[in-house]
């Protein structure tokens, strides 16, 4: 009588050969599980995506959930930098925030939002007027995204972290100047505290002047190191440690001399994505450290 | 009473072929007085060479053929120039958008399939926003360009499109007005398309949706310019390449469970679907049309009866479109490549002395072998058209090529499994990754080598290589008859 034992069973070298696959498939999952993943528990990150003439930041917090503020212009380098700083499997933004309704602001989202899932979308509520918004709003639905509005003393709670929003107000939402809708995100995590601004201009800077609770470590300059931000009374009070300008190529003289040497005088490090490509600021509690991605950077 | 049918057909094929390219190139009524003129002396010859008679009458009989290509071709013209169209004068236009829209630099590039106030083919440039999508229905102001006859606009004329508009004044846009079955088929493509974006990386999900469905514009730029340095570009154009490819893993797979003529047919039917789900762009379209001559031939006869199949491959697709013959590179590279593939290769084998009967994932040999024929065969177009070719495009497509056909099976295994069960999917996604991201090393490190070969192509150069390449294929004939 022939058994019916599964041929697979009777041939040792496929056997071997198959357990072998295993358990190095095995190896490699559980080493990633554990090793690499063991970081983000307590760390926290703030990746300053350079993604040309445009913001885009993203901030990781201690527990790993993320929260990407702006995606730059519609040239694909949002997508191209989160794939750089993620790990190639990682294809969720659990929180995506525009600051304001502009092309250098949300261009790269409409790209962006095919290639990840995403937890919620982050707005101030003042809609685009551009043609290309129309593409936003059309791809957020059609990816099924919960649209949030925001505004000033909202806050966003996680672990031992907080995102407190500290404008616009109802009249600054109203404003006739698009920059001072913007978004404006004080973070506080790892015992550290980072300002995201935006485009915002001095009327807005004055606002926040009078309510933000300390001074803060990380400032992402507004609007592109223009010389209409950065007030000096602005810096007085943030008084930043460590200051990001994000700008590309540009006609408008970005970042300014001006802007800049407000900045040195109150005795921030300045860094800039032209020439230093996507700034990483990573704090653990305890140290602060800074990596930029072009090395060789002036 | 004729040479055999089987030369009779090859040779009428190759005369009325000869007289679609007399008049692409804008030969006249000096045709005309060739063909005469040859009838004259093949009379003369009929009498005195009373042996030869039968080429002769063959001859005799062929050489009108070239006047039918002759005529057909501008026959073909004239009815694409039949509509009547006010060049020049900025008028109100309504139409349907019936090509994807390709995003390039600040702007996109459609079809569109124009209604009123006319019925024609143009291609427009519109601002990148807002966007359009296959299907729409479209109003627009402004003052059609005629493709005029240079290699532009003889491209646009193969693609029976008129004119051209720059940035016209957009009025509106209504989306998803037509549901043909190309729109639903275009659809299935995107959602693919979507899925790869959403797994992948950029670069990655760029060059699988390229290699598995065609098209370089999920590419970004660093990736493509990659691809140029390196000569790899044509693995990204939906071309015979890719069809042969899927034609004999289909081929393999249902020949495995069923009989020849039934996996055949299964087979060219898998192509057809591929195509249409592809988007069945007439470059895919060409392709398949060769592939499914291609097998057909190979699975009843020997490389002899393949001449005859390529022959009705060009046949049929000049007679759909004239125009391919002279102004369309993908089908002068496919055919050429194929021609290098059949003749040369064995030519080689012959010259070199090399088995390359040896199975097995690194048959390196054959892939080596296949791909340096069917560069000798395509150098002068290539050098004619772009007017350079990378020095290490032999090397790099060497070390590709044998790869493609397993990375495109892991990228179909994946799609399918993302539709039906995605944690499946989600475990071959790192085979692919893994994959891809060797693939695209290699090519990345290949492009620091951007030694290119730069020869400024004449007439004379042309003819003598293509001799010489005959005489080649010549000895390798005979010296395969000899061992054989």
């Amino acid at each position: 009588m022939e058994s019916t034992v599964h041929p697979f069973l009777h041939n040792p070298r496929l056997l071997r050969n198959v357990l072998g696959v295993l358990i190095l498939a095995n190896a490699v999952l559980w080493f990633g599980l554990f090793v690499l993943e063991k970081d983000k528990s307590t760390v926290l990150a703030m990746h300053f995506l350079s993604v040309g003439q445009g913001d885009s930041e993203l901030i990781i917090f201690p527990g790993g959930v993320k929260l990407l503020i702006d995606g730059g212009p519609p040239n694909g380098s949002v997508s191209r930098e989160l794939d750089a700083v993620l790990q190639s499997n990682d294809r969720y933004i659990d929180l995506v925030m525009v600051s304001h309704p502009q092309l250098d602001h949300f261009g790269g989202l409409i790209d962006m939002l095919v290639r990840y899932r995403v937890g919620a979308f982050l707005e101030s509520g003042r809609r685009g007027e551009i043609s290309a918004y129309k593409d936003l709003e059309n791809i957020l639905e059609k990816r099924n995204v919960e649209r949030i509005q925001l505004a000033k003393n909202d806050r966003i709670r996680y672990r031992g972290s907080t995102a407190t929003i500290l404008s616009p107000d109802a009249r600054l939402l109203g404003s006739t100047d698009l920059n001072d809708t913007s978004l404006v995100t004080f973070v506080e995590s790892a015992s550290t505290t980072a300002l995201f601004t935006g485009d915002i201009g001095k009327d807005a800077e004055q606002f926040i002047v009078r309510t933000i609770p300390t001074v803060v470590d990380v400032l992402k300059v507004p609007h592109h190191g223009s010389k209409f931000s950065s007030a000096a009374s602005f810096l007085g009070a943030v008084q930043p440690i460590l200051s990001v300008i994000e700008v590309g190529k540009n006609r408008y003289g970005h970042p300014t001399p001006q802007a800049i040497e407000r900045l040195t005088d109150v005795g921030a490090r300045v860094y800039r994505t032209d020439r230093d490509g996507r700034v990483t600021v990573k704090s653990d509690g305890k140290n602060l450290t800074v990596e930029r991605a072009v090395r060789d950077a002036k | 009473m004729l040479v055999h049918p089987y030369h009779t057909l090859f040779w009428s094929i190759v005369g009325f072929l000869a007289g679609v390219m007399a008049a692409s190139i804008g030969l006249h009524i000096s045709v005309v007085w060739l063909v005469l003129g040859s009838e004259i002396i093949f009379l003369v010859l009929y009498f005195t060479y009373p042996t030869l008679r039968v080429y002769v009458r063959s001859a005799a009989l062929i050489a009108p053929l070239v006047l039918v290509g002759f005529v057909y071709y501008y026959t073909d013209d004239a009815l694409f120039r039949r509509e009547r169209i006010p060049f020049g004068e900025t008028i109100l236009i309504h139409g349907t958008v019936n090509s994807v829209p390709q995003v390039r630099g600040g702007g996109q590039d459609s079809t569109v399939s124009v209604h009123e106030p006319f019925r024609a083919r143009i291609r427009i440039r519109t601002e990148r926003y807002p966007t359009i999508t296959y299907g729409d229905t479209i109003t627009f102001r402004g003052a059609i360009e005629e493709s005029a006859d240079d290699s532009f606009g003889m491209y646009l004329q193969k693609e029976r499109i008129r004119g051209t508009v720059s940035f016209p004044e957009v009025e509106n846009i209504e989306h998803g007005t037509v549901r043909q079955f190309r729109g639903v088929l275009l659809s299935l493509r995107s959602t693919v398309e979507q899925r790869l974006m959403e797994q992948f990386s950029p670069d990655v999900a760029g060059f699988l949706s390229g290699i598995t469905l065609g098209g370089s514009h999920a590419l970004s730029d660093t990736m493509r310019e990659v691809m140029q340095k390196t000569g790899t570009t044509h693995l990204v154009a939906l071309s015979g390449y890719n069809i042969s490819v899927i034609a004999l893993s289909l081929l393999a797979l249902f020949g495995a469970i069923l009989k020849r003529r039934y996996a055949l047919i299964l087979t060219v039917i898998g192509i057809i679907v591929f195509v249409m789900f592809a988007g069945g762009e007439a470059s895919a379209v060409r392709a398949a049309i060769m592939g499914i001559i291609i097998i057909i031939a190979e699975a009843f006869g020997r490389a002899y009866d393949v001449r005859n199949a390529l022959a009705l491959a060009a046949f049929a697709m000049v007679l759909l479109n004239p125009k391919v013959l002279a102004f369309d590179i993908g089908f002068q590279l496919s055919f050429l490549a194929l021609i290098g593939i059949v003749y040369v290769k064995p030519a080689f084998e012959a010259l070199f002395r090399i088995q390359t009967n040896t199975k097995g994932l690194l048959a390196w040999r054959e892939g080596a072998l296949t791909t340096a024929a069917a560069q000798v065969a395509v150098l002068p177009l290539l050098l004619i058209t772009f007017g350079n070719v990378p020095a290490i495009s032999l090397v790099a497509n060497v070390a590709i090529l044998w790869l493609i056909p397993i990375t495109m099976l892991l990228g179909f295994l994946f799609v399918l499994c993302s539709f039906v069960f995605d944690p499946l999917a989600t475990i071959i996604a790192y085979g692919v990754h893994l994959l891809i991201g060797m693939e695209l090393g290699v090519l990345r490190w290949f492009s620091r080598f951007p030694l290119a070969l730069t020869l400024s192509i004449s007439t004379p150069f042309l003819v003598a290589y293509y001799t010489a390449l005959g005489f080649f294929i010549r000895y390798g004939i005979n010296r395969t008859s000899l061992s054989s």
